[in-house]
Parts: structure tokens; C-alpha cells; sequence
């Protein structure tokens, strides 16, 4: 069964075209053309093994930039030429990067002022406590970069297979057993060290949801964005189903 | 400063310096307040009246080193806090903050800020890439709307920016957005020999 990740923060082609010409510095207005197609095409490749949907634009320009190479190799048909036939077959790209370049440029300029004015608050305000921080924003290739580092991790893993296990009532078990050693309660981020493998999360999930259903445990936030804690509901009061 | 005549209704006002009511009317509105809209509540003053008694509050607030400041946006002047107090009035509340716009977003944003009025074509050339998903998610969040068609085949829906895209980025208007030259210098080399300017560029907006 294939797994599709469609990306649309994506930024296409000529991103990444731009991407490697900045990381190797290369004069814009003189590209090497084999070279950044041979480099260009890894990415796509990389991009399919990672079962990223890579988008027709991303082939379209695999096929100009062969096409830029093409030119630049053939000689010159004898006879009546188009006028574009004299100018450097990279020109018209080199054309579109800079103007792509020159927006992207401008879209920072704006969200520079954007942020600016974020920072200038205007009254009345709701009072709500902010959400944690949002963290730092990552590049596609940075987290194409992550995303192989978890995969390679991911293969070194022995399979294990287990049987299905881990039924609701089971798992329920398991939870009010957790808990009665702990009467101060669980954390929710603590829950599923419990117990291992996803099927017996999930139904360890369901069971918390059903006992919570039941009125056999309580789920407690004292303030957002704090811990989540799981406690059994006192003993007056009769434990679940 | 003045005794002014629009307080005589009210006696208990005539103290008042004038730039005071305009303080109050700030402060209550919360978002930018048009001078027509200041002049509803202040009938004999004048633009200019008005302009000179934001200033003069502007004054005060940066001379007594007060936490706020009027700026000028979207056509109105808006009542807000200084720059350096966002670290403090984050952790208060979160709720003015629009929400983050991702790269694409707002790289969209500037082609139809710039190149407005601008078709979805215009806008795919230019970045490279499906625009659709991306105009849509701008228009759901206010910052640009269709002004019209193109006449073009087709008759293309074209897109240009709203006034609530002023007050999220601080502009007065669309004169106000960064030069495109000052962001030109900064593209490497020169645009001169390479740039087929004329296939792509809409009605200039300045």
C-alpha cells in the first residue's frame, strides 16, 4: 500500500533551482547547465523515494532544463531562424528565476512589515493565554533531510510480529491498574508508556475514553497549553463498567 | 492648547484639550478610524485639525514615554501599542494575533500585491508552481478578493488585495508598500540584459 504525502507549503521548481544555485554559489547568469539538471534530477528522485507527490510542474522543468542542454549542443540549423534562436537558450529562465527571486524578496520585505505590525497590538484584547511557542520553521529540505534520518532509523529495527493483541476491556484493565498505583493521577503524554506496540495505544486510548465515559477516571487540566492528568474518580464513587 | 466650540454641548467637557476626545476615540474603536469616521463625533474639525492633534498626541506619548503610539493604516489612524511592549502583552492574550502565513502564502500574496489586478495564470508563471489552493486559503482569510475579469480568453477571475491586507501589514495604502527598487539592488546582478519585462507585467501599482 503506498503512502502519499502531498506537501502544499511546496515551493516548486524554481525554489529549488534557486536552492542550488545559493548553495553553490553559482553566477546566475551563468548556470551550468549540466550540472544543476544532474543535481536537479536527484532531487526529483529523492523526492519519489520518499514517496513525496512530486508535482508536474517539478517534471516540466526537468524537461526545459533538457531541453536548455539539447539547444545548447545542437549546432544551428542553416536557414531562416526564429529570433529566440540567437540568444542563450538559458535566457528565458534565467529570466523567470530572477523574477521569481525578486518576488520572493519582496514577500520577506512584507512579512517583515507583517510581523512589525503583529507586534503592535491593538485593544480590546480577548484574555486568553498564548499558545506555546510555535518553534522554529523548517525548510522542505531540511525536513526531507529529517524525514530520511527516521526512515534509515526505522529499517535498522528488527519486525517484530506480534499477534493482535490488547483488546478495549484488556486495555481498561491495564489503565485502572496504573492508576490505582498512582492516585495522584497520570499524565496523558506519560499514558502510552504503558504499554507497546500501536494497536494496544489505540485501544489503550478508547479504553480511557470509555472509563472516562463511565465516570471511572476523570481527565483534569488545571490551566491551557498545562498537563493533561488522568485520575480515578474517588471511591465513593464506583468504578466504571 | 484650545478652548474648543465642539465641547460647549457639554460643559463638564470644556477643560478637555481637543486631542484627548480623539485619544478616547481611538481607544475605543480598537481598529483604524477614518477622519470622516472622527469627524462624526468631532463636527467642527477638520482634517487638518485632527491630523495636528494626532500628532500632538504622538508627541505626548513619545515624550512621556507612554506605551502607545498612533499610527496610520489603511486609511485611519489606529490607536496601538509600541513594538518592544509585544514581548509582555504576548503572554497576556494571543487572540489579536492573526495565525502565521507559510512561505507560499505570502509569496502569493506579494505577486497579487504588486501585479494586481492579476489572474491566477499571471501569478502560476511567475512562482512555478499550482496557485489555486493557495489564492483560495488568501481570499478565506480576507487579504485579497476578486476585483473583477480579465480580457483574456476565458475572462480570468482577477485578484487584488483588500483594505483588512493594509491593516495586517501596517500599510496607509498600496503607495506605502516596500519599492520594488529597494528590493531590486538586492537581486543578484543585474535584471538589465535578462529581464523580458513586458510579458508578464500587469498595471503597475504605483
Amino acid at each position: 500500500v503506498s503512502w502519499t504525502v502531498t506537501l502544499d507549503t511546496f515551493e516548486g521548481p524554481l525554489d529549488l533551482l534557486l536552492h542550488l544555485v545559493r548553495r553553490q554559489e553559482l553566477d546566475i547568469h551563468d548556470i551550468p547547465i549540466a550540472l544543476i539538471t544532474a543535481q536537479y534530477l536527484a532531487y526529483l528522485e529523492r523526492f519519489e523515494q520518499l514517496n513525496l507527490t512530486v508535482a508536474a510542474e517539478f517534471f516540466l522543468m526537468a524537461v526545459t532544463l533538457l531541453q536548455i542542454k539539447a539547444r545548447a549542443l545542437l549546432p544551428k540549423p542553416p536557414g531562416p531562424e526564429e529570433p529566440e534562436d540567437d540568444e542563450d537558450p538559458r535566457a528565458a529562465l534565467v529570466s523567470q528565476l530572477l523574477k521569481y527571486e525578486r518576488f520572493r524578496l519582496l514577500a520577506e520585505r512584507l512579512g517583515e512589515l507583517r510581523e512589525s505590525r503583529l507586534r503592535r497590538h491593538a485593544g480590546p484584547c480577548r484574555l486568553s493565554p498564548a499558545p506555546p511557542d510555535k518553534g522554529q520553521e523548517y525548510s522542505l529540505y531540511e525536513l526531507m533531510a529529517a524525514l530520511s534520518g527516521i526512515l534509515a532509523v526505522e529499517v535498522e529495527q528488527p519486525h517484530e510480529v506480534q499477534p493482535e493483541e490488547g483488546s478495549i476491556e484488556e486495555m481498561s484493565d491495564v489503565l485502572l491498574r496504573a492508576l490505582e498505583r498512582d492516585p495522584a493521577g497520570i499524565a496523558l503524554e506519560d499514558l502510552f508508556s504503558i504499554v507497546r506496540g500501536r494497536s494496544r495505544m489505540i485501544a489503550l486510548f478508547v479504553a480511557l475514553l470509555e472509563l472516562v465515559r463511565s465516570g471511572a477516571c476523570v481527565v483534569l487540566q488545571r490551566r491551557p497549553f498545562t498537563r493533561v492528568w488522568i485520575q480515578v474518580t474517588g471511591d465513593e464513587q464506583q468504578r466504571g463498567t | 492648547v484650545a478652548s474648543v466650540s465642539v465641547f460647549s454641548s457639554d460643559p463638564a467637557a470644556r477643560t478637555l484639550a481637543p486631542q484627548v476626545v480623539v485619544e478616547a476615540l481611538l481607544f475605543v474603536a480598537g481598529e483604524p478610524l477614518s477622519i470622516p469616521m472622527m469627524q462624526a463625533a468631532l463636527p467642527e474639525a477638520t482634517p487638518q485639525d485632527i491630523k495636528r492633534w494626532v500628532d500632538l498626541l504622538n508627541r505626548s506619548y513619545t515624550e512621556g514615554g507612554r506605551a502607545f503610539e498612533i499610527v496610520e493604516v489603511a486609511g485611519g489612524y489606529q490607536l496601538v501599542t509600541r513594538e518592544e511592549l509585544d514581548p509582555w502583552l504576548k503572554r497576556l492574550s494571543a487572540s489579536r494575533q492573526a495565525g502565521p502565513l507559510t512561505r507560499s502564502a505570502i509569496e502569493t500574496l506579494a505577486i497579487v500585491a504588486y501585479r494586481q489586478p492579476v489572474s491566477r495564470a499571471e501569478v502560476e508563471q511567475i512562482r512555478g508552481v499550482d496557485s489555486h489552493s493557495v489564492l483560495r486559503t488568501l481570499m478565506a482569510r480576507g487579504v485579497i478578493k476578486v476585483s473583477g475579469r480579465g480580457k483574456g480568453p476565458g475572462r480570468p477571475l482577477l485578484f487584488a488585495t483588500t483594505r483588512a491586507f493594509l491593516e495586517q501589514f501596517g500599510l496607509r495604502d498600496l503607495r506605502d508598500l516596500p519599492s520594488e527598487d529597494e528590493v531590486e539592488e538586492l537581486v543578484e546582478k543585474s535584471l538589465a540584459q535578462t529581464e523580458d519585462a513586458a510579458y508578464l507585467r500587469g498595471p503597475e501599482v504605483r
